[in-house]
This record gives C-alpha cells, structure tokens and sequence, in this order.
C-alpha cells in the first residue's frame, strides 16, 4: 500500500514512537521486554541466529512476554554474539558472548530476575546521531 | 541508553545499524526513515539539494575524499537525456567490512539516499553494485526495494510528487578492479571490468555514455541525517577540511575488534587504544596498516595525528575505505607488503603494462628477498620500480599498488635490509644462562631440533629450526629468545 505524501508518512511514524522510545531509553507504554539480537554475517559466524532460535524457544515455552528482533551489526565483533536488552523503565543494556548455551542464563538473570550477567555485559561506547 | 564517559564513537552512517530490523521498512520509518527523501521532494530544488551537500562539505566515504556534492553538481549540469546514479557497494579491500555492515544492517537508507541523489542530478535510475560474495547483504538488499516499491517510496510518482526514480542490483564477480568507477562502469555494462581513460569522467561520460555518479555506501548512508539535521550540524562534527565522521573496520591484534565509527580528527591512539582496547595479548604495538593494498603503515610516532583525509596522506599513508589493521610487534614487515603485492598482482586486470608487469615484478623481488636470495640492490630495484608503477599505471590499482612497498621501506628500512644482506635470523635460540633444562621445549618442537637432557641447558639447531615459536610459548622461564 503506498504512502501518497510526507504526511503520511510523518504519520506512520508516530505510530511506531513507542518502539523508538524503548530502544532508546527504556520508556515503553507496554510491559513488553525487547531483545535485540545482531544478526549480520558477524553474528551469523559464531552462530547468533542459533542463540535467537534458542531464545524464542525458551519464550514460548515459558510463555513470556518478550519479542525477539533481528538487527544489524551493534559494532562489538569481538563480543558476537551480540544482544540489546530493552526493559520497559530501565536503562536498555548490550550483552555480549550470549551463544546458544548460555541463553537460559540470560533469561534466568537478565530477563527474570532483572539482574546484571556481570561477565557478559558490554559498556556502551557510542552515542548516535538522533535524526 | 547513555554512553560511557569514555565514549569517543559517535555514528552518523550507522546510526541505525544494530537498532533496527534491515528487513522491516517500518522499522526504518520509525527513525524518520525516507522523511529526508519526503523534505527535499516536497520543500527543495535539486540545485538546492546540491548545495546543502556541497555544504556540508561530505567527502567520498570510499576513500578518494572528493566531494560528493561538486560530484552530483558536475553530474547534473550536463546536458542528458538520461542521467545515472550508481552506488559503489564492490567493497574488496581485505580486512575491510563497513559496506558490508551498513547494508546489512540498514539498507533503505542507502535507498533513501540514492533516491535523493537521483532527485538532485535529474536521474530517474540507479544501481547498486555489488560484490557476489555479500550474499546476506544482497537479500536484505532485495527485501529493502521490494518494500520501498511497495509503499512507493521508490518507482513512480513517489510520495505523490512527479519525481520516479528506480533502482536496480547489480552484482560483481568479485574482481578487485571493479571498486574502480570506470572499470565498475564498465562491468555493469557487460563488458571486462577494466579502467577507462580519465577525462572524460563518469559525471560527463559514465554508464552508457551518460553522466554518471558513482558513490560510496558510507557516503550514501550519511546523506539522509545530513538532509534532515542540517549543512550546519554535519560540519559541527568532524575537522574543518574533512567533516563528519568516518567509520573503520578495526581487526588485526586489537583486543577488541569491531566497527566503529568517530568523527573525523579522532586520533588513531584513541581507536586503537581506547576504543580498541590496546593490542592482543599484551604485545607491543608496532603499526597501523590503513587503505588497505593502496595504503601504508602508521607507527608509533604518528598514534597522535588527528585523522582526516590530508592528515593521513602526510604521515605516509591514506584514509582508504577504512581497513584499519593493528600490527603487533611480531609482525614482519616485508612479509606484510608481499601479502599485499601478491593481492595487486593478481587482481591487475592486465589492461596497462606498468600496473600488469610492474606489480608482478614487485611481487617476485619481495619474494626473494624473504628467501633469502635478495641482494642490496633489490632495494633500490624496489624502490625505483614502485615510484615507476605509480606514476604510470591507468588506474588507482596501480597507481596506488606499490603504496604499501614505499611506506614500509621508509618506516622499517632496517627489515628489508637483513633480507637483503642476509643477515635476518631465521632461527630461535635459547639462553644457556636462563634454561634449567626442563626439556618442555624439546617435547613441543615439531622438527626436533632441540636437544639436550635434563637439568641441563638444551640448544637449538638453527639449520633446522623453522621459527614456529611452539618452543618460545612453552618455555616457563623465558630463556627463549625470538630470531
């Protein structure tokens, strides 16, 4: 369906502020937990699809109220693969080295009980152009 | 989610690489994705559109540094009827990965951007090209147009103006050369991908005989913040002469490996350091190779050079793409340039002799002197021939080809020379005074070269030792020392 001008387009947008908000500072109008997962060839080479596969598994198992998006390449190669955690009224915060088996723990530690996996956290050392 | 206070990245071209889904337009609309698109079709002429850029002042991100908005302006001042936006994605030079990155990562910006650039110069038609061997990138890629031609962000009479402009993929067969805008041009074509004479250039003479521009990924992916924030924010970042900022592949012996992104005047012991971590390991730094086979090396005494495109050419090596590879302290030079030598030699297309001969040439003298069967003179032979293929070669492959030879040469002279007097030590040999003969040397040595018996100092047979270094790892009391 095409978008006929600038307005609707601008229109479209708003719609979505709620999902920009939460990646950016954790501010959601929803309980809905985000976890962003890099998955460019980097994150393909040490198997991150395999850690998301691993992760939606455990979602629907426990029925928990998480969604798991695909994204690009967060930048920390050393770190594949790569994870952004978006919980709604916290800061969103980047897990690195999460592979397949480690994924439990993440989900008991970072998900469920809300806690910091000290070993595997990345200290965010970016800032971003916000268009 | 705030940076760290040591957080010296800052990311325009990947701004929402890792932030959004590549393969959902909505995601992308969601960070005021094709609203730059939207402004200009709906609030600026062309020409206006070429001064915002030619404003600020953004250099091409592929490494040439020209600037892209005189590149659309000397594209759309031509008399067409048709006009060509290409965009270069045929990134090759080993090592690097931002192109790559970028498109998988957030493609419709590229689109978005190509879509303005086709506006500004009066082209109704663009293509990427592509290298073959970034399968993921090119499916995200496919996803990404089908979904801006269905929401009519891309094709006819986007946005409900009277503006059309279509893209299409076009993939390379993976030649080195094709990174190259003429040759590139002439691959898409059909042709070999070999150079083209310059004059005329792409922006007269281009894809079918048409003006033409050919751009960089990264260069594209700038384009839409600098739409939507401003000529004035984008020269806020950055150096005066090179605004903005640039994004590196950082690899080689760096703890961390990654992507970044910095603003131009960054220095390079702030991304190797600081952002990098330091060097693997704990070794010692000896180098920074950048621009890949085109480029050269950086040491120690210039970590502290804000980098931008002038800085980096005068401390003897060039921006590149934005390969950026560590070397520690056990890399061999010469052995670093034959690599390189060995890759230009094979990917000359041949066209021109300086570039098809010389670089062979090159190759064959680095390759004797790490035989061992150099002389002096190879040295001046060396340096004489490079210069010679430089100024000579058609195209940037040759005439940047011996980069690499000329760099290290001034830099570690003394490397070359024990090639070329056959002086290099080849063999480890160990400390009588330090060894307490606890044979874990010898049971690791897989030539068995090492002898001795325990509690006394062992020794190596130089004649039979090939520098593994297996010894050098296994001994606990560093009485091993390094060739």
């Amino acid at each position: 369906m095409a978008i006929k001008n600038l307005k609707e387009l601008k229109a479209k947008r708003k719609e979505m502020e709620n999902q920009v908000s939460l990646r950016n500072e954790g501010k959601s109008n929803s309980n809905t937990i985000e976890v962003l997962v890099g998955l460019a060839t980097c994150g393909f080479a040490v198997g991150a699809d395999q850690t998301k596969k691993a992760l939606e598994k455990r979602i629907k198992k426990d029925n928990l109220d998480v969604k798991v998006v695909g994204v690009g390449c967060i930048g920390y190669c050393y770190n594949e693969p790569t994870l952004q955690v978006n919980i709604p009224g916290k800061n969103p915060e980047l897990y690195g080295k999460i592979t397949e088996e480690l994924v439990n723990e993440f989900v008991d530690t970072v998900l469920l009980k809300q806690e910091k996996m000290e070993d595997n956290f990345i200290p965010k050392t970016f800032d971003k152009a916000v268009l | 989610m705030p940076a760290t206070e040591k957080a010296m990245q800052y990311r325009i071209a990947l701004r929402n690489c890792g932030f959004i889904n590549p393969e959902s337009i909505d995601d992308y609309i969601a960070v005021k994705g094709y609203e730059a698109l939207g402004t200009v079709l709906e609030n600026n002429t062309p020409a206006e559109v070429i001064e915002i850029v030619k404003k600020a002042n953004l250099r091409g991100r592929g490494g040439g540094g020209f600037p892209t908005g005189l590149k659309w302006q000397f594209t759309a001042r031509e008399e067409a009827d048709e006009r060509y936006i290409i965009c270069n994605a045929d990134e090759g030079d080993p090592g690097a990965f931002m192109d790559r990155s970028i498109l998988e990562g957030d493609p419709h910006s590229v689109l978005e951007a190509m879509a303005i650039a086709g506006y500004a110069i009066g082209s109704s038609k663009g293509y990427i090209y592509i290298r073959a061997e970034y399968p993921l990138a090119i499916e995200r890629l496919t996803i990404a147009i089908a979904q801006a031609k269905e929401y009519g962000l891309l094709g006819n009479n986007i946005l409900g103006t009277d503006f059309s402009f279509d893209l299409d993929l076009k993939l390379g067969a993976g030649a080195f050369v094709c990174g190259e805008e003429t040759a590139l041009i002439n691959s898409l074509e059909g042709k070999r991908g070999e150079p083209r004479k310059k004059p005329p250039f792409p922006s007269v003479s281009g894809f079918r005989g048409k003006p033409t521009s050919v751009n960089n990924v990264e260069t594209f992916a700038s384009i839409p913040a600098i739409i939507l924030k401003g000529a004035d924010w984008f020269r806020s970042v950055g150096t005066e002469g090179s605004p903005g900022t640039k994004v590196f592949a950082l690899a080689g012996k760096v703890k961390n490996v990654g992507l970044v992104e910095v603003p131009m005047g960054t220095t390079l012991r702030q991304i190797v350091f600081e952002i990098g971590g330091g060097i693997f390991e704990d070794k010692a730094f000896k180098a920074v190779q950048t621009g890949g086979p085109s480029g050269g090396v950086i040491t120690e005494s210039d970590l502290d050079t804000p980098i931008d495109y002038e800085s980096i050419k005068e401390i003897g090596s060039m921006m590149g793409s934005g390969g950026m590879i560590v070397l520690d302290e056990e890399q061999d030079m010469v052995e670093l340039c034959k690599f390189y030598l060995d890759f230009t030699q094979d990917e000359s297309c041949g066209k021109c002799t300086p570039c098809r001969i010389g670089t062979k040439r090159l190759y064959e003298i680095l390759e004797r002197l790490t035989n061992m069967e150099g002389s002096p003179e190879d040295l001046d032979i060396l340096e004489e021939l490079s210069r010679n293929v430089k100024c000579s070669s058609l195209c940037g492959l040759g005439q940047s080809a011996p980069n690499p030879i000329l760099s290290t040469i001034d830099k570690f002279r003394d490397e070359y020379e024990a090639y070329a007097y056959r002086t290099k030590k080849t063999a480890y040999t160990i400390d009588a005074d330090k060894c307490i003969g606890c044979t874990k040397c010898s049971r690791v040595c897989p030539v068995s070269c090492i002898t001795g018996t325990v509690k006394q100092a062992h020794v190596i047979d130089e004649s039979a030792c090939i520098a593994c270094g297996a010894c050098y790892d296994a001994c606990p009391v560093d009485a091993i020392m390094k060739p």
